[in-house]
């Protein structure tokens, strides 16, 4: 019983090894997807009163289920923080404050879960767009979070996502050249910061994580 | 020869210590060591691979 549980074992850690290696970025299969999505550039707005971005971009795409948009605040010294959430209507809102009225599980945008099974293809169409940033800014760093699985009204609720691995897998496949990745285990998100700047200007550091912070 | 950057970075510690105490002020947090506890991991690094492993006491805390 033992031997084959640790059989078991074996066969899933190679599995899952095999797995991450297939986690790759591909331009065409990014191409592909913005076809198939409907990729699009929204508009760029100024910032409002409260908020410490010089610009945000907003793109949208759809799947069968959802519509998405894809947010791209734009800071200081290129570094560019981004994020996604589905589109949700108004009753979900609702809802989610009245279960967080009560203490429960609650969600909100970013934590909803679409059960679409889709976080590599977004993050695929994301990492497209960061290259297109790039190919205009080449010293631009970026930050992203992604979502705790839900929210529970206080901060001890943002623990690490199986998530987050995975997309932290393919950012340094993709930007290990020139950037480094580093994250956060308790919190879905993390930076993507350009080496050339950084070993110029440690400081960018503190200044792209406190940005990241404020979003928690 | 270094590539000349596009811009300078003029971020100080004063500055992030401002920032941050705005912060904690319009978003009052019941953990209050919580942002001293943030400490971001380089991925690749022993440390991230030990801080980044799922454990079965994780999953079963969980749920």
């Amino acid at each position: 019983m033992m031997r084959d549980l640790k059989l078991l074992e074996r066969m899933l850690k190679r599995k899952i090894r095999k797995i991450l290696n297939e986690i790759k970025f591909s331009q065409e299969r990014a191409d592909e997807l913005r076809d198939k999505f409907g990729w699009r550039y929204v508009q760029s707005v100024n910032p409002k009163s409260d908020k410490v971005y010089n610009k945000l971009r907003i793109y949208t795409f759809k799947t069968s289920k959802y519509k998405y948009i894809v947010h791209i605040e734009e800071y200081d010294y290129d570094y560019f923080l981004i994020s996604f959430f589905p589109k949700l209507n108004s009753d979900f809102f609702i809802k989610q404050q009245k279960l967080a009225s009560m203490g429960k599980k609650y969600y909100d945008e970013y934590s909803y879960l679409t059960k679409e099974n889709i976080p590599l293809k977004i993050l695929t169409l994301l990492v497209s767009e960061m290259k297109n940033i790039l190919n205009d800014k080449p010293y631009s760093s970026f930050g992203y979070f992604g979502a705790p699985d839900y929210k529970m009204g206080e901060q001890t609720d943002l623990f690490n996502t199986k998530r987050v691995r995975i997309y932290n897998e393919l950012l340094n496949g993709e930007f290990s050249n020139t950037h480094i990745v580093r994250s956060l285990e308790r919190f879905s998100g993390g930076l993507i910061l350009n080496k050339e700047v950084l070993e110029e200007y440690p400081e960018l550091e503190t200044y792209c994580e406190d940005i990241l912070k404020s979003h928690l | 020869m270094k590539k000349k950057l596009p811009f300078v970075v003029k971020y100080t510690k004063e500055m992030s210590k401002e920032f941050n105490k705005k912060l904690m002020e319009s978003c009052p947090m019941t953990d209050t060591t919580f942002y001293e506890k943030w400490d971001l991991v380089t991925f690749g690094t022993s440390e991230y691979d030990e801080r980044f492993k799922v454990t079965r006491k994780d999953v079963e805390e969980k749920n």
